[in-house]
């Protein structure tokens, strides 16, 4: 099965790799119940409530969280994001990258199997699919018969349930977009916004077709992640396996007899086919580790509950190491795990940090283009910045501002009294003004502040030029 | 009832589900051709719009004047993804019709 070293994962046969141009056949996944189930069910509820409620969550007076595009604001509950937060979204995803890697390493595709978006909807229209059409068995028989009033009435009802639920989705996606109360309104006064209705319905078509048609194909054929979790494996990584020493050689048996002579020769394996019947990807988890394997866990319920029912003990596919199976020592906490762990952790740190001391006040300080300087009556040269002070916080900061960097500079401000207005992107006009005997012709270096008179340990500082004429 | 692909060749019984369910070649291409370069036009659109405001390209363009931010950020992911698939198109072309090691033609063998 696996070679030394690092995990085999298995490619498919070369007769199978030859049948590419086979249609597509739909896989009905049978039901299954047991732990690992339970804990993907509680996620799916857990993750699609987050995302179905969230919008609607007020903070203050605003959506709690809400992706402003047209005025570039990105609020989080108390945070207001600014597009020169960008640095926050590239730490985010980093931390997110690092997060997959540690998460794969320690148990493989857990991912896949629980959080990913993929399998998070696809869960939820296998439920409406099983609420409409009724279980594996006869969704097998109604997919073959020819097309009756039954049919027809049980394929509209599941078309009408994963539809409005796409639909749902949709309007939900574009909600954390555009402010969601506002949106209902124009859709039910059909008065949406032409951008709008595109991404609704787009949004919703995705929804459909990822999560009602296409499924496992996602995985299969689209997701590079299940093509490079290979290098992120290893002998002790905890993957689902089969364990073929004690399961083999398989065979069926009666549940009266058990173990008896007539069935001895036998592994635990009774051959039932159930774990391959519950596979969402089709797979056979017996065949080995395979990379269309979501690690969704299924088949350990399944094969659990077999157990069970023939009183032999569980585990017969389990979460386990390559090394556990060969007999070998598992090591969970190693080097590897560790460097992964300390690198999430001193990114979530670094991020937490950063989030915590963010700049309040940010300043840009732009010359003014038209004119590198103005001889004043009193002989004082005058340079015009216009400053740009954006004000993070959620309340307003009056503003003293000061100029260094040559002696006697004095400046004077349009507006006189400058306010940097809560959340929002302030210009000032400045008109500083020097004699020209206290600095070199052409460029001198100097510093703005300003400085919050409410919060007075509140400043920021940005640097530019002051220009003298020659002579 | 389902028949598996390959005549059986896992051994499964005639009630298994196919295991390989397959998508044609034509249908891998079309996936590979706009997955990846989706991926990428979300990020192109994100790094790209972090630093420009649409409105500011609106006012310094010449047909674009009246556009809203809205179809400034629909444009621009449009455009990103349309240039990535023409990337990923002629990716995936070059991959297929090459030659294989040993000299064979890569698309021919299932005709």
């Amino acid at each position: 099965m696996a070679q030394r070293g690092i995990i085999n994962i298995i490619e498919p046969a070369m007769d199978q790799q030859n049948s590419l141009y086979q249609s597509a056949e739909k896989i009905h996944a049978r039901e299954v119940d047991g732990p690992f189930d339970s804990l993907r069910t509680i996620s799916v509820v857990v993750l699609l409530g987050l995302y179905y409620i969230l919008p609607w969550l007020r903070w203050d007076d605003r959506q709690a969280v809400l992706f402003d595009l047209p005025a570039r604001k990105f609020y989080i509950l108390g945070l207001t994001f600014w597009p020169q937060d960008f640095i926050y979204l590239a730490w985010l995803l980093i931390i997110a990258g690092v997060a997959l890697f540690f998460f794969t390493a320690l148990a493989g595709r857990l991912w896949c199997g629980f959080a990913c978006p993929q399998t998070v909807w696809t869960t939820a229209f296998v439920w409406m699919e099983r609420l409409t059409e009724g279980n594996r068995s006869k969704r097998i028989k109604l997919d073959n018969s020819p097309w009756t009033m039954d049919k027809i009435r049980r394929k509209a009802a599941k078309q009408v349930l994963w539809i409005s639920f796409a639909l749902w989705t949709g309007y939900t996606f574009v909600g954390y977009f555009t402010p969601i109360v506002d949106l209902g309104r124009e859709i039910a006064t059909l008065s949406l916004g032409p951008w709008e209705s595109f991404w609704v319905l787009f949004y919703s078509f995705a929804t459909y077709g990822n999560a009602g048609i296409m499924r496992e194909q996602v995985c299969k054929y689209m997701c590079p992640y299940a093509r490079f979790q290979s290098s992120m494996f290893d002998r002790n990584t905890l993957v689902i396996s089969y364990d073929e020493a004690r399961g083999e050689p398989r065979g069926s048996r009666s549940r009266k007899h058990g173990k008896n002579s007539a069935t001895e020769h036998l592994g635990d394996c009774i051959d039932c086919h159930l774990c391959v019947q519950v596979c969402p990807v089709g797979i056979d988890i017996r065949n080995g580790l395979q990379y269309e394997c979501i690690a969704c866990a299924a088949c350990i319920d399944a094969c659990d509950s077999v157990m069970d029912k023939m009183e032999y003990p569980r585990g017969l596919v389990k979460y386990t190491t390559e090394n556990a199976i060969a007999g070998e020592k598992s090591q969970i906490l190693r080097p590897r795990i560790f460097f992964y762990g300390t690198v999430l952790l001193i990114l979530l740190i670094g991020l937490a940090g950063a989030l915590s001391s963010r700049y309040e006040l940010r300043m840009n300080v732009l010359r003014d283009r038209n004119a590198l300087y103005r001889e004043l009556a009193s002989g004082r040269i005058e340079n015009v910045y216009t400053l740009k002070v954006l004000n993070k916080s959620d309340r307003n900061h009056p503003l003293t501002l000061s100029v260094k960097g040559m002696p006697d500079l004095t400046v004077e401000t349009d507006p006189q009294q400058p306010v940097a207005l809560a959340g929002e992107l302030t210009t000032i006009t400045a008109r500083v003004q020097a004699t020209p005997a206290d600095g070199n012709a052409g460029g001198n270096n100097i510093v703005f502040e300003v400085r919050s008179k409410s919060a007075p340990d509140i400043s920021t500082e940005s640097k530019s030029r002051f220009f003298l004429p020659a002579n | 009832m389902i028949t598996g692909v390959g005549k059986n060749t896992q051994g499964l019984p005639e009630d298994a589900p196919r295991a390989w369910r397959r998508w044609t070649r034509r249908a891998q291409n079309i996936a590979a051709i706009l997955w990846p370069s989706f991926l990428a036009a979300c990020v192109a659109t994100a790094v790209f719009f972090g630093y420009i405001d649409p409105l500011d390209l609106a006012a310094i363009s010449t047909s674009f004047q009246d556009y809203s931010s809205l179809a400034g950020y629909a444009i621009g992911f449009f455009f990103f993804w349309t240039v990535c698939s023409l990337s990923s198109l002629l990716s995936v072309f070059l991959i297929r019709t090459s030659r294989r090691p040993d000299g064979t033609a890569r698309d021919n063998q299932h005709h």
